[in-house]
C-alpha cells in the first residue's frame, strides 16, 4: 500500500510540470507575448519598455525565463507578482482558494446526494414516472450551458422573485452572517451542481440496474431478505464503487464549471481570478492558477484512486480494475 | 423502421426517455421507435434549414447597429428586440446558428480524426503503443483541460479557426477509448488473420477490415460529441475567448447579457435556449442511434 501511494504521488510532479510548460508556452505564443501586451497598451518609449522587460525578465530566452519561474515556484512557492496589481500571485490565489473550495464543495455535495438518490429511485422504480422524469432531467442537465442556466436563475430568482442575491459572496456593508452567506451560496452552488447531478444520476442508475441483475442479488432474494435489504446491503454497495470512481474522475470538470459560475455570479474565487487574469493578460496570475488548480485536481484524483483501491480488494495496485468478474462489469 | 405493432412502440416509450438504458428491451426498436430521437431529429432539421436560409429569412442586416434603439423591447420590427449596440437580436440569432454549428462540426471532425487514429493505433498494435496512448488519455482526463483550452484560445487572439482546433484537440479521448475497445477483440478474429495472411499491410487491415466495425460507435460518439463541442464553444465565446463579435454565435451573443438582463431579458435568454434545444436534440439523436445500432456503452 505504501508503495502504491509513493508511485501515485510520484506521478503528480511530472504532470504538473508538463502543464506548466504547455501553459507557459501558450501564453508566450500569444501575439507579442506578455511584452507585446505591455507595448500595445500604453504609449511608452522604447527605452521604458526595454527597462520594464528587463525588470520582468522578459528579455531573456524563453527556456531561461521558464526555468527562473520554475526555480522560484519550486524553492519558495513564489509565483511572481501580478502585472495588473503588483500583488504576489501566491497570496492572491491563497486568498481566493477558500471561496472556490466552498463553492465546489457545496456543488459537489448537492450533486452527489441528489444525483445518487435520483439514480437509486430510477433504478428501483425502473420505467416508472420518476424514472422517466429523472431521465429527462438528466439529459436536460447535460445539454444546458452552465452560464445560461446561471443567467436564467439570476433572472428568475433575483430579478423577478427577488428572493436571492444575484452575485457576490456576501452583502457589502452588512454584518457578516451565516444566513447571508448561505443565501449568496445557494444559486451558484445549485447551478454548478446541475451537470454533475445529471451525469451521476444516470451512472448510478445504470450501475445499480447492473448490480440488481447480479447472481448475488438473486441469492439474497432467494434467502428471503427484504427488498430494502437486497437493494441497500447488496446491490447498492456493489454499484457504489464504480459510481465513486466516476465522481472522482469528474473533479477536473468542477474547476471548469467554477470558472464560468464564478464569473457570472461575481463569486470571488480562483475561477474568476483566472478569468480576469486572462482577460487582462496578467500572465503570472494565469500561470499560477493553472498550476495550482492542476496540482489540486491531480492530488484529489490520486486520493480518490487510492481510496478506491483501499476499499475494493479487486483493484490492482496501478489503480486499474483487475480482470475479475464483478457481476457488474457485464451490465 | 417504425414498428406498427403497439407492443414495439410502447415498449420503447420509457426507454426513449431513458438514455442510459443498459439493457435493450425485447421489444427491440429502431431509431424511430425512440420518440425523443424522432422529435429531436425534426428539430435539428428545422434549425439547420433556418440557419442555411439565413440570408433569405433575416429581416435586418446582421451587424447593422442602430444606436437610437439600444436594448429595445420586442416589436413588430424587431421580433426579439435589439442588443446593446442596437442590432436586431432575431437576425443575429439566425446567423449565429450557422457559426455555432459550423464550429462544433469542425471541432468534432478534428476530435474524430485524432480519436480514431489514436484509438486504432492503441487497439491494433497494443503493447507499448497502447500504453503510450493510455498515458496521453490519462493526462488529458486528469487535468483542468478547460483552463488550458481558454489560455490556448486567448493566445489564438480571436482568430475563428483556432476555436474548433482547440476544442477538437481536447475532446477526442472518448472516441479513442471507444475505438480502442472495439478493435482489441477484433485482432484475434479470423478475417483479420486472413487479411494478414493475404499480405495486407497494417494500415489496410485497420482501415478496410477493422474500422468499419467501429463505425456505428464512432457515429454515436460524434453525435454526442457535437453537443459537447457546441457547449464548449458557447462557454468560450461567452467568456470572450472564443468566436469574436461581430461574427455572432449563440455563445457570444450572451457575452454582455448578464449586464443587460434587467433591460433586455429576452436577448439574454433566447440564444442560450437555442444552445440548450440543439444540444438536447443531438443528445437524444445520439441515444436513438445508440439503441438503433445496438451499441453497448
Amino acid at each position: 500500500m505504501k508503495k502504491q501511494i509513493a508511485r501515485r504521488l510520484a506521478r503528480i510532479v511530472p504532470v504538473v510540470v508538463l502543464i506548466s510548460i504547455v501553459t507557459f508556452a501558450l501564453l508566450h505564443l500569444a501575439p507579442g507575448g506578455p511584452a507585446g501586451v505591455l507595448s500595445g497598451s500604453s504609449r511608452m518609449s522604447e527605452s521604458d519598455l526595454a527597462r520594464i522587460r528587463g525588470n520582468l525578465g522578459l528579455d531573456k530566452p524563453l527556456p531561461v525565463q521558464y526555468l527562473l519561474w520554475f526555480k522560484k515556484v519550486f524553492l519558495n512557492f513564489d509565483f511572481g507578482s501580478s502585472y495588473a496589481t503588483g500583488q504576489p500571485v501566491t497570496r492572491m490565489i491563497l486568498e481566493r482558494l477558500p471561496a472556490t473550495l466552498e463553492l465546489m464543495g457545496a456543488a459537489f455535495a448537492i450533486a452527489l446526494i441528489l444525483g445518487v438518490s435520483m439514480g437509486v429511485v430510477s433504478a428501483v422504480r425502473r420505467d416508472g414516472p420518476c424514472d422517466q422524469l429523472f431521465s429527462l432531467v438528466s439529459v436536460a442537465g447535460l445539454s444546458m450551458p452552465v452560464f445560461w442556466l446561471a443567467l436564467v436563475s439570476i433572472y428568475v430568482f433575483s430579478l423577478k422573485l427577488g428572493v436571492l442575491p444575484s452575485g457576490g459572496r456576501e452583502t457589502i456593508g452588512a454584518a457578516p452572517g451565516l444566513i447571508d452567506h448561505l443565501r449568496h451560496l445557494v444559486l451558484p452552488a445549485c447551478v454548478l451542481s446541475v451537470g454533475f447531478l445529471a451525469s451521476w444520476s444516470r451512472y448510478t442508475r445504470a450501475q445499480l440496474l447492473g448490480a440488481i441483475r447480479g447472481d448475488f442479488v438473486r441469492t439474497a432474494r432467494a434467502k428471503g431478505l427484504s427488498e430494502r435489504a437486497v437493494i441497500w446491503k447488496h446491490a447498492f454497495r456493489n454499484a457504489a464503487l464504480p459510481v465513486f470512481a466516476v465522481v472522482v474522475m469528474q473533479i477536473p470538470a468542477l474547476f471548469t464549471g467554477a470558472v464560468i459560475t464564478e464569473t457570472v455570479f461575481s463569486w470571488p474565487g480562483m475561477g474568476r481570478l483566472f478569468y480576469e487574469g486572462l482577460a487582462r493578460h496578467d500572465y503570472p496570475r494565469v500561470l499560477g492558477v493553472v498550476v495550482i488548480s492542476s496540482f489540486l485536481i491531480i492530488v484529489f484524483n490520486a486520493i480518490g484512486d487510492l481510496l478506491y483501491a483501499a476499499v475494493d480488494p479487486r483493484i490492482s495496485p496501478d489503480g486499474a480494475p483487475a480482470a475479475v468478474d464483478t457481476g457488474v462489469e457485464d451490465a | 423502421m417504425m414498428r406498427d405493432n403497439a407492443y414495439g412502440a410502447f415498449a420503447n416509450l420509457g426507454s426513449a426517455l431513458a438514455p442510459d438504458r443498459s439493457v435493450r428491451l425485447d421489444g427491440g426498436g429502431g431509431f424511430f421507435a425512440c420518440r425523443g430521437a424522432a422529435v429531436s431529429l425534426i428539430l435539428i432539421m428545422l434549425v439547420l434549414a433556418v440557419s442555411a436560409l439565413a440570408p433569405l429569412l433575416m429581416p435586418h442586416e446582421r451587424d447593422a447597429m442602430n444606436l437610437d434603439s439600444i436594448l429595445a423591447p420586442p416589436s413588430v420590427e424587431h421580433v426579439l428586440g435589439t442588443d446593446d449596440l442596437g442590432r436586431d437580436v432575431f437576425t443575429r440569432l439566425i446567423y449565429a446558428g450557422r457559426f455555432s454549428m459550423l464550429v462544433a462540426l469542425c471541432a468534432v471532425a478534428i476530435a474524430l480524426a485524432i480519436g480514431v487514429f489514436l484509438g486504432a493505433v492503441a487497439g491494433y498494435f497494443g503493447g507499448a503503443a497502447d500504453a503510450a496512448v493510455a498515458v496521453v488519455v490519462d493526462l488529458f482526463l486528469s487535468v483542468p483541460v478547460f483552463l488550458v483550452l481558454l489560455v490556448a484560445a486567448s493566445a489564438g487572439g480571436g482568430r475563428i479557426w483556432i476555436v474548433p482546433l482547440v476544442i477538437g484537440g481536447t475532446s477526442w479521448m472518448e472516441t479513442a477509448r471507444v475505438v480502442r475497445s472495439i478493435l482489441i477483440p477484433l485482432r484475434e478474429e479470423g478475417f483479420v488473420e486472413a487479411a494478414r495472411a493475404a499480405g495486407a499491410k497494417d494500415a489496410r487491415i485497420v482501415i478496410r477490415h477493422m474500422l468499419p466495425q467501429a463505425l456505428p460507435a464512432v457515429v454515436v460518439s460524434a453525435t454526442v460529441g457535437f453537443a459537447q463541442a457546441m457547449l464548449v464553444e458557447s462557454a468560450l465565446s461567452f467568456l470572450g475567448f472564443g468566436v469574436q463579435p461581430p461574427v455572432p454565435t449563440w455563445g457570444n451573443m450572451l457575452q454582455n447579457a448578464h449586464v443587460f438582463i434587467r433591460q433586455a431579458p429576452l436577448a439574454a435568454i433566447v440564444p442560450g435556449f437555442m444552445i440548450f434545444i440543439t444540444c438536447l436534440s443531438f443528445n437524444y439523436v445520439g441515444e436513438g442511434l445508440r439503441r438503433a445500432l445496438a451499441i453497448e456503452r
